[in-house]
């Protein structure tokens, strides 16, 4: 029953545990760019981009051709499969590119959410056929991370126990199969904002989730410090009529971890959800300036929040490239701020004096 | 079951509880504590761990005690035991900067001091916290080798609020898990986190904060790292329970075992090991959430569990929770051993007392510097075994 039989060794243990910590340096949070090719048809839909191979490559190096500025702000850079093995103009693998900034680079290794049955339209996902070879060959290729997203939703029904436990334990199943082959798993059990509820609920399903993500990570004989956390933000959904602060998310979310996600785990890098690239900024600044003990990283892991902008100001045109790279730039720097809780500005949010977090009790 | 009257037509006509109605409980938070409720239980498990203090467990049950006592040539009366808690309640004051709390017997709920006064009024008036055992001792597990579970459920709401009244802010709750070959089984694992969760939803329903006390035994001759591995199983499961089980995290205390090795273990380990098996295990499952970790003293003598205390509170990890002690033997075995029933040892045996509390109070923050001159009780190992209370 409990005796122990080896899984890692001391060293495999510090080595995860290094990259997990270089990966949230202060100051630092993780560009995700792993959009699936389904996923980027969509991005490229919106402004008016082809989705060829070629386009997608172009837009990756927009974000990957940024200067040094970056290289305090991002820690690491989440991949897709097709791009860890494309070139920029000059024939340099945008691995290179990456590792040579001191950037670590991570793969997107699920395939996508399946369907439960018998339940409402709730899904896991799937991916772990062949896992340990694959992961095998993406540590050769460059990389030293890699995600894996389940989604979870909130209804009257949902989500179901099925769902919680379908789904914590695939990603236990995930991040076992990394830590073999020295690559640090980021989890991300993202409960959609989707729905009409209020924070509260969020904050529930929330704390429910991750207890549950966190007995399979045990069951699993995870080792957590070489692990790292990418978990939605707690909010409201997006037609709940009540309005909330930046800080009451901020209290509702430290809340909900403090309850759930043990010491041990190195670092939480929040995903964006349906967040715009400011709101996602202030929030990540309230959660780091909230008065509640924080023993974890609390930093980034932005798709859309870090290249809406960049996407935009590019729109396929090479002439705009520059300006482009700019926005992510300037992205980039802001969170960094953020995620130390330094970030000032925000045209859409009031006084920029000391906030008020309000009583803990009430969560 | 009660016969009740029959309802009325508006009642019948009330719809028949759907399978939608059960599903749409899945994830609602439903009312458990209000605001008011929480800030309270918060505010009390803070006071019990408050920087440098920790909790005497003066909980012996009357066995317990006959064993205690019959060491010390000293008849197991209740006069006796009445006596010697008042020993340790009246001594002096200074006691109370390195106490917090205080875990009660039942019956000495309700004995008083020889003043007149009660123990509760007493120990609160020097402002230290109330609190009680309310196990009802173990029970075994059938097609188990040997392990069990705690009882102890029937009637704790209404016990809780009574003890609530009688001066009584939190409770506690010792189930009790083992190492050895098959051991802990999934089965002890599990039912024991199951009823540590029940235990605690009760007690804060009442006002009074949950001690949870996994206790996992030291006898056995594993080494260190099979009980840090044991220790992070039964921890994980525990959290899950109470999760499940909605109980209030913050309103909460934690009393586990230091990660050691087993007694008859070959392999010796230094108090810094001791304490980085034992943090590193607490990190991995103990949410920052808890306020307050106080451990048990298991088998270690009075100076090994401070030693050990003091080298927990120097590990070089971040340890978001407070960690105190909540020490019965290592507390009392030197005012037992100066006390042996007689009323002229009195200043002696408080004196003895009042040294560890202040030893652990430091050790408490890390502060405690061992002179190595110890009292020949204070080394004497306090470990029998298989110990059951």
């Amino acid at each position: 029953m409990t005796h122990q039989f080896p899984t890692i060794s001391e060293a495999q243990k510090r080595e995860l545990h290094e990259t997990a910590l270089r990966i949230v340096s202060p100051g630092k949070g993780i560009l995700a760019a792993d959009e699936s090719v389904g996923s980027m048809a969509k991005r490229l839909a919106q402004v008016g981009v082809e989705n060829t191979e070629e386009n997608r490559r172009q837009y990756r190096q927009i974000l990957f051709s940024a200067d040094d500025r970056i290289n305090s702000c991002i820690g690491g850079v989440i991949f897709f499969h097709e791009t860890l093995y494309q070139h920029s103009d000059n024939g340099v693998p945008f691995v290179k590119m990456i590792r040579d900034r001191g950037i670590l680079v991570g793969v997107k290794v699920d395939k996508g959410v399946v369907p439960l049955a018998g339940t409402c339209g709730e899904t896991t996902t799937q991916g772990l056929d062949g896992l340990s070879e694959r992961c095998a060959q993406y540590k050769k290729d460059g990389a030293v991370f890699a995600k894996w997203r389940c989604v979870l939703k909130i209804s009257d029904v949902n989500p179901s126990k099925l769902a919680i436990t379908e789904n914590a334990n695939v990603l236990a199943r995930y991040s076992s199969i990394c830590q073999q082959h020295g690559i640090v798993p980021v989890i991300e059990p993202e409960i959609l904002p989707d729905g009409d509820h209020d924070l509260k609920r969020c904050q529930y399903v929330t704390e429910k989730v991750l207890a549950a993500v966190y007995k399979a990570m045990s069951d699993h004989h995870v080792y957590l410090e070489g692990t790292l956390l990418k978990p939605n933000m707690v909010t409201p959904g997006h037609s709940c009529s009540t309005k909330y602060s930046p800080e009451e998310v901020a209290m509702a979310t430290l809340t909900a971890l403090r309850r759930t996600v043990p010491p041990a785990v190195t670092g939480i890098a929040f995903l964006s959800g349906g967040q715009s690239e400011e709101e996602a900024s202030i929030h990540l600044n309230a959660i780091n300036n909230c008065p509640l003990p924080k023993p974890w990283v609390l930093t980034f892991s932005f798709g859309r929040a870090l290249q809406a902008s960049a996407l935009r100001a590019w729109r396929g045109h090479k002439e705009n490239e520059k300006a482009a790279t700019e926005q992510f730039i300037k992205r980039a720097e802001v969170n960094s701020l953020a995620c130390q809780g330094k970030y000032t500005g925000g045209d859409n949010y009031g006084e920029d004096g000391q906030r008020i977090y309000g009583s803990c009790h009430a969560y | 079951m009660l016969k009740m009257e029959l309802p009325g037509r508006r009642e019948r006509r009330r719809p028949q509880r759907t399978f939608m109605d059960v599903m749409r409980r899945m994830t609602h938070p439903f009312p458990s504590l209000s605001p008011e409720q929480k800030r309270e239980l918060s505010d009390i498990a803070q006071r019990i761990v408050a920087p440098g203090k920790g909790i005497l467990a003066a909980d012996e049950s009357t066995g317990t005690m006959a064993k205690r006592l019959q060491k010390i040539n000293v008849e197991n009366t209740e006069e006796n035991r009445r006596s010697f808690r008042d020993i340790l309640f009246t001594s002096d004051a200074s006691f109370s900067n390195c106490v917090g709390g205080i875990i009660f017997f039942h019956e000495t709920l309700y004995q008083k001091s020889d003043s007149g006064k009660l123990f509760p009024q007493l120990v609160k008036e020097k402002g230290i916290v109330v609190g009680i055992k309310v196990d009802k001792g173990t029970a075994g597990l059938m097609g188990t080798d040997g392990e069990t579970t705690t009882q102890g459920l029937d009637g704790l709401s209404e016990r809780c609020a009574q003890y609530k009244k009688d001066g009584c802010d939190f409770a506690k709750w010792r189930c009790v898990l083992k190492i050895s070959d098959g051991c802990p089984s999934a089965l002890a694992i599990a039912e024991n986190a199951n009823v540590l969760a029940r235990y605690a939803s009760i007690c804060q329903q009442n006002g009074l904060v949950p001690i949870v006390e996994p206790e996992i035994l030291p006898d056995g001759d594993h080494d260190l790292q099979r009980c840090q591995y044991a220790t992070e199983k039964v921890l994980a499961a525990v959290y899950k329970a109470l999760s499940d089980h909605h109980v209030y995290l913050e309103g909460t205390l934690l009393k586990p075992n230091m990660v050691t090795a087993g007694h008859s273990c070959t392999k010796k380990y230094t108090p810094q090991e001791v304490a980085m098996a034992t943090v590193t295990a607490l990190r991995r499952t103990v949410p920052a959430s808890v306020p307050g970790i106080c451990f048990l003293s298991g088998g270690q003598s009075e100076e090994e569990a401070s030693v050990n205390l003091n080298a927990i509170n120097q590990v070089p990890l971040h340890r978001p929770w407070k960690l105190t002690f909540s020490y019965g033997r290592a507390l009392q075995a030197s005012a037992l051993a100066a006390w042996k029933g007689k009323a002229e040892n009195r200043a002696a045996t408080q004196q003895a007392f009042v040294t560890r509390a202040k030893i652990n109070g430091l050790a408490s923050k890390g502060e405690y510097k061992p002179t190595g001159a110890a009292a020949q009780a204070s080394t004497q190992s306090l470990y029998t075994a298989s110990y059951v209370y």
